[in-house]
């Protein structure tokens, strides 16, 4: 299935030399993440006495303290940065929320542990026993410690599970069951903070302030990753309606439905995509569109880098499935210039398809760079009509077999010579994405002129 | 002794009254200084080790041996301050005694209008706002956080002896058995010192004592019987209670 | 996707940084033994406003059973003028006073009771106490003997019936500060 680039000029043409870019501003999420935690460390202050620390143990659990409540809004935190609250899509992106999560969760379990250390320490210090004994004795005498005991345990399990060493040998649905139940151990461990922590049992405001807080990260969670997608669900009412292989491990998944227009995705974006059978239903997966969507057809391009991923080959045509989104900014709106450069490799050829048609429609002149291992892992090269305004460049062959890397910087002005003139796309594995970046900004490309999206 | 005490002065400038404070904490803490079985070089340790003759105790000491003294003759022996075993524990004297001390110092001074308590013992004067006088709260023996009754209190003191802090520490004299008729008993007087050796008394007799406290100098008496049950004599009235 | 691996680690190593900075600026300060005369300290104090109403209390340990008398300095009482005791909007010194450099803790002597010794650190924020603390608890009941700013805090906030009954004090056979911290008086004292 082929389509072919429009090539009618566009009503306007956009500037042909590169207009300033606009600087990314400093996330609003981040500067409230900020002054959450400084609003933490206010709080504690205030609430804990000088004169505990006349023996040390007394000090050593305040700040255990206070690192338990640093965990503890960060938690709330962490949950909001994959709740896929709109507004923090289209502030921060779904890629860089996704790599702040992953920071995050390590700060968070370390935190954890702290706090965990630092109690049981001080508390063996006030009490004159060892720390093994202080353990039973904290059980005893605390409210809700064997369900924050639990609670720290799936916390560990969920921290351990993700760190890339670990994450790497789990099967997806494996890690990602394991991660699910960090929701339990956040709940088991919220109580008894509330009716047991210092700065919490004599406040009524504060207990009143931490509750919202966590209620309101719950009720996020709740609306727009389980209520609202449902809803869309059966508003958008998309099924499979073709399934295509591209050649070379990439397969083409075609979707319609009565809501898709509702969808408003752009080329570039991507959908994280549920497949409403047998064997799929358990996980979402992001996907990006391999074509600008029409009115009644939207197509995407999988690469086979997973379980999941190759299973995708054996969809029926009519299975129902589920999207959310759309997400990324990956798109034709970051173009400032008239001229622009998309390279892809691997899966990542998918949405520079896409852009390709939208930038050409929209009066842009594209060249577009395909890296491939081989020629005949050139997935979708027969769309690439050459026209005026669209050059396509095949660049088959493994490095080690060429000699050289065909995406350095040499190499790849000899392609392109008027690179710094054109503002860059660059999609697929990170590996590529890392020598492409490196090769251009070295050709005189500003950083802000470089769009970059992750596949694989 | 070996207690927290508190002192609230309602309405009172700073420096004046702290010295006066420190004054009054000065006689609570020579009183235990002297008085502390605890501390075998106390006074009252090596008198009782008979390494004090008569002639050389101190004027404090005498005082205290001559109200114990008249104490456990009025109570036909019950009150004590010889225990079974025949140590000398003062503990009884002394605590409302040194208080009672202690507010004499304040009332030197010219307050006229404050609320100490020592240890659980009570001495008040004057008003803490116009209109109604100190509200001293009686501690429910089962709970510690918790009162049985508030009495309300002008110019008196409250003195409480019970068995649920130390275990059964008060002993009947004349039978040298350990005091079980009642759980707690609480004696309002004029000063402390008759309170708290009332109070103690009290406790020693058991029940029979309620009545006879009112004979021998108290204004009420609050008592809490083992099962629970609460008896009262004199000014405390049932709808004082909480 | 690792494009910042260690981002996460880093971050979490300059929480340790903030947090020791914290604790130190918070704690370094507070020196374990006692502080000069109480009437020095007094008057170091910044409030001296005197309200009409009552309200004024303070609280000391006495007593030395050890044979280290340390006379009269180590434990004092202030008089203080805070809130009313009506149970309006009082301050609740429980767990939620501000320190100001005004802050004087005094550590009272080591108290030998029958159970064993009992040590108790009060902290006076101006005029009002702010905590008090068991520094060292007899070894016997080692489940009670646990005295931790927690238990001050609840006991604030149980006291209903000395808001309500407008309790100004409690008359109980309290031998042991470990009695008075978990009496009702200890309440009434903490919120001044």
């Amino acid at each position: 299935m082929t389509t072919t680039t429009r090539v009618a000029p566009p009503a306007v043409a956009p500037a042909a030399t590169r207009s300033p870019a606009p600087r990314r501003r400093t996330s609003a999420v981040l500067v409230a993440t900020w002054l959450g935690c400084v609003a933490v460390l206010a709080f504690w202050w205030q609430g804990a006495s000088p004169s505990v620390a006349a023996a040390p143990g007394g000090a050593l659990m305040s700040v255990g303290e206070l690192a338990g409540l640093l965990a503890s809004f960060l938690v709330c935190v962490q949950v909001l940065l994959i709740a896929r609250v709109p507004w923090f899509e289209r502030s921060v992106g779904f890629d860089r929320l996704v790599a702040w999560h992953r920071s995050l969760g390590t700060t968070v379990v370390l935190l954890v542990v702290t706090h965990v250390l630092l109690m049981i320490l001080g508390g063996a210090l006030l009490d004159r026993v060892s720390a093994w004994a202080e353990v039973p004795a904290v059980l005893r005498t605390q409210p809700y410690l064997w369900w924050a005991l639990v609670g720290t345990v799936l916390f560990l399990a969920v921290g351990v599970s993700s760190a890339r060493l670990a994450r790497r040998r789990l099967r997806y649905e494996v890690w990602f069951g394991i991660h699910l139940t960090i929701y339990v151990g956040i709940f088991l461990a919220f109580f008894h903070q509330i009716a047991g922590g210092t700065h919490f049992v004599s406040s009524s405001w504060a207990r009143v302030a931490w509750i919202l807080l966590y209620s309101a990260t719950g009720g996020a969670i709740l609306v727009w990753r389980v209520v609202l997608p449902l809803l869309d669900h059966r508003r958008l009412g998309l099924r499979v309606s073709a399934v295509v292989p591209e050649g070379r491990g990439l397969v083409s998944v075609w979707l319609s439905g009565g809501g898709l227009s509702q969808l408003h995705a752009q080329a570039g974006q991507h959908l994280l995509v549920r497949f409403m059978t047998r064997g799929h239903l358990g996980t979402a997966h992001p996907y990006s569109l391999s074509m600008v969507p029409t009115g009644d057809r939207l197509r995407l391009t999988i690469g086979a880098l997973g379980d999941h991923s190759t299973a995708v080959a054996g969809l029926r045509p009519g299975t129902r499935v589920q999207v959310e989104g759309p997400f990324g900014r990956f798109t034709a709106d970051r173009a400032s210039t008239h001229q622009v450069l998309l390279v892809g490799g691997g899966a990542g050829i998918g949405p520079v398809r896409a852009l390709a048609e939208e930038l050409v429609g929209r009066g842009h002149e594209v060249v577009v760079v395909h890296r491939a291992h081989t020629a005949d892992g050139l997935a979708l090269a027969g769309e690439f009509t050459e026209s005026p305004r669209l050059r396509y460049l095949p660049v088959p062959g493994r490095r080690a077999e060429l000699g050289y890397d065909p995406l350095s910087a040499a190499h790849l002005r000899a392609l392109v010579p008027d690179v710094a003139a054109r503002d860059v796309f660059v999609c697929g594995p990170p590996a590529m994405i890392t020598t492409v970046v490196r090769s251009v900004r070295a050709l005189g490309v500003p950083a802000a002129a470089i769009h970059r999206e992750e596949i694989g | 002794m070996g207690i927290p005490m508190s002192l609230d002065v309602p309405g009172a400038r700073r420096a004046p009254a702290w010295a006066l404070v420190t004054d009054a904490f000065e006689v609570l803490h020579a009183a235990n200084r002297r008085f502390s079985r605890f501390d075998p070089s106390s006074e009252v340790s090596r008198y009782g080790r008979g390494e004090i003759a008569p002639g050389e105790m101190s004027d404090d000491l005498r005082e205290v041996l001559a109200v114990a003294e008249r104490a456990s003759a009025d109570s036909g022996g019950a009150f004590s301050v010889r225990r079974p075993d025949g140590s000398l524990d003062t503990d009884g004297v002394v605590k409302g005694w040194a208080a009672q001390r202690a507010v004499d110092v304040l009332r030197a001074g010219g307050l006229t209008r404050f609320c100490l308590n020592a240890g659980g013992d009570v001495a008040a004067a004057g008003e803490p706002e116009p209109g109604r006088g100190w509200n001293v709260g009686v501690r429910d023996p089962a709970d510690g956080r918790r009162v049985l009754a508030v009495l309300e209190v002008r110019d008196g003191a409250v003195a409480t002896s019970g068995l649920y802090e130390r275990g059964n520490h008060v002993w009947d004299g004349r039978t040298g058995e350990p005091a079980s008729g009642l759980v707690s008993a609480t004696v309002v007087a004029a000063d402390l010192m008759t309170a708290d050796v009332l109070a103690t008394t009290v406790l020693a007799l058991g029940p029979e004592g309620v009545d006879w406290a009112r004979d021998h100098g108290a204004a009420a008496v609050v008592a809490v019987l083992p099962d629970g049950r609460v008896t009262t004599a004199g000014t405390a009235r049932e709808d004082a209670f909480v | 996707m690792a494009a910042r691996p260690w981002r996460g680690t880093l971050l979490y190593v300059g929480a340790v940084a903030a947090m020791a900075a914290a604790g130190i600026a918070k704690f370094a300060g507070v020196a374990p033994e006692v502080a000069a005369a109480p009437a020095a300290e007094a008057t170091t104090g910044s409030s001296g406003t005197e309200s009409s109403g009552t309200g004024s209390s303070g609280t000391g340990s006495s007593g030395t059973g050890s044979s280290s008398a340390a006379a009269g300095s180590a434990d004092s009482s202030g008089s203080s003028d805070s809130g009313t005791t009506d149970g309006a909007a009082g301050t609740d010194t429980g767990g939620g006073a501000s320190s100001s450099s005004d802050d004087v803790t005094i550590v009272g002597d080591v108290e030998q009771t029958r159970y064993g010794p009992i040590q108790l650190s009060v902290t006076f924020s101006g005029d009002t106490i702010t905590d008090i603390t068991a520094l060292q608890t007899p070894s016997r009941e080692r489940e009670s003997e646990r005295i931790n700013q927690q238990a001050v805090p609840v006991l604030t906030q149980e006291a209903l019936a000395a808001q309500s009954a407008k309790i100004d004090t409690v008359s109980g056979a309290t031998y042991t500060s470990q009695g008075y911290l978990e009496s009702l008086q200890s309440a009434i004292d903490q919120r001044g």
